[in-house]
């Protein structure tokens, strides 16, 4: 009787700890990695878009170790991300069968669904037909300037920067 | 019943009361995420924004595009791919070991066709470098510095702080009115409005004022952090801003002269902050040979 209540109170603390220690992250860049390891040169294991809810499972100084819903782990960097402790309720699938995870997350700041509304490509249109004399052609090329992982591995490697860095 | 099985029964008892209060709780918080509700808790929630804290980093990406455009639309571009190629690998390199290495949109860095010495960076990471700021540069530790200082400055999201607190609750109300998920013509002329005087406030800082000057002095400070952290000896900001301090007279009045605090001020302060640090890191010939290959003449 007593190992019972105490395997009882054991398991009750555990799922009571589970429940209100789980923590919700959303990516809230446009896209980005998941990855192998706590640093920006770890192999990729997926593409993450805006709005996708991650599990935190652990903290290692900027880095998180996440869960994706359907269970890939891996690591991503904390400015990608934004916490929502809320959304371990749209955890479940029949949450998710009425609103995901992002959707919560981004219906909470009142913006981030398609249309949804807060300075967006709208108002930037709106702005462009407002302000005729404004170009926007080199910030689209400028845009368009950009570098990959790869690319900047090599470069730090060359240079002998950062994790692959040389003399103090 | 023993005193300490009486206890024990009592916790199990709470416990299950709280988890069975839990798990209802769980269930209705389940009933409750319908659409509409979710509809009508983003209404709320952007209601309560009000600070630049609260601006969204797909909002700050769009506040960014448009200051780019109006930075633009006063200086020329210098078109030349294997210059901005550089200047991009080398701000990449100290965004990825700054506080913020992801943001929305990426950055993105592009050359000026300006003879004065001037950099902006635009929220949103959208980062500008004049020709004549780059002539100041001896080394890749100096571009390396300068182009630190200004993702600290997309980093610490100096940009948006510059917008007007009432203009923002102002346009934060206007958003927030409707749980719509689309602008009507009416609320887009409005929203559109708002947001042409946020990118007023931002780019009278930006181009015509400049920053407060604490903005320039914490720039500094983290162009030191984010270089030294990629591997670049910060001596590459003292050193330029030792160049701009001794041909002052030449720039003053346009560009970082106007809106930056005199370099002298920003030396001293600099050279204080390196001094106590306990270890450097050291430049290197091969990152001094490669800039001089995009550099030549």
């Amino acid at each position: 009787m007593k190992n019972k209540t105490a395997a009882f109170i054991l398991g009750g603390v555990l799922l009571a700890a589970a429940l209100f220690a789980a923590e919700t992250y959303i990516v809230k860049v446009r896209t980005t990695a998941l990855r192998s390891g706590p640093k920006f040169f770890a192999s990729q294991v997926l593409s993450l878009n805006a709005g996708e809810a991650l599990l935190l499972l652990k903290k290692e100084e900027d880095w998180l170790q996440v869960k994706t819903p359907a269970g890939k782990v891996g690591w991503i960097h904390l400015s990608a991300v934004e916490p929502r402790k809320v959304d371990i309720l749209a955890w479940d699938t029949t949450a998710r069968k009425q609103a995901t995870g992002s959707e919560v997350a981004l219906a909470a700041k009142g913006f981030g669904r398609p249309g949804a509304k807060g300075f967006n490509k709208n108002v930037e249109d709106g702005y462009k037909t407002r302000n005729k004399n404004i170009s926007f052609v080199w910030v689209d090329k400028m845009s368009l300037l950009s570098v990959n992982r790869s690319q900047l591995e090599t470069f730090l490697k060359q240079g002998r920067l950062g994790e692959f860095g040389g003399a103090r | 019943m023993s005193a300490r099985r009486a206890a024990a029964l009592f916790l199990a008892a709470g416990l299950s009361s709280v988890l069975a209060v839990s798990c209802s709780l769980l269930q209705e918080s389940q009933k409750y995420l319908t659409k509409e509700n979710i509809d009508k808790a983003g209404k709320a929630a952007s209601v309560a924004r009000n600070t630049f804290a609260d601006i969204t980093e797909e909002e700050e990406h769009y506040i960014g595009r448009s200051v780019a455009a109006l930075i633009l639309s006063r200086y020329k571009v210098y078109d030349n791919p294997q210059l901005n190629s550089y200047v991009n690998l080398v701000g990449h390199a100290v965004a990825a070991y700054s506080d913020r290495p992801e943001i929305y949109g990426g950055y993105h860095f592009l050359v000026l066709d300006e003879p004065e010495v001037n950099a902006l960076a635009a929220p949103g990471g959208f980062i500008f470098v004049t020709r004549g700021l780059l002539r100041e540069c001896r080394d890749e530790e100096m571009l390396a510095a300068v182009l630190a200082h200004e993702v600290g400055h997309v980093a610490a999201k100096h940009g948006l702080q510059s917008i007007k607190k009432s203009r923002l609750v102002e346009a934060f109300k206007l958003i927030g009115r409707e749980a719509a998920a689309k602008y009507t013509p009416e609320e887009l002329s409005r929203v559109t409005e708002a947001f042409e005087g946020v990118l007023g406030d931002i780019a009278g800082s930006l181009i015509e004022r400049g920053y407060d000057r604490r903005y320039e002095y914490d720039a500094d400070v983290l162009s030191v952090k984010y270089g030294t952290a990629t591997g670049y000896s910060p001596e590459g900001l003292s050193d330029f801003l030792e160049k701009l301090a001794a041909g002052e007279g030449e720039g003053r009045g346009v560009g970082w002269f106007k809106t930056h605090p005199a370099p002298k001020d920003r030396l001293a302060r600099v050279e204080k902050r390196i001094g106590g640090m306990k270890t450097l890191p050291l430049r290197d010939e091969i990152r001094l040979k490669r800039f001089r290959q995009h550099f030549k003449g």
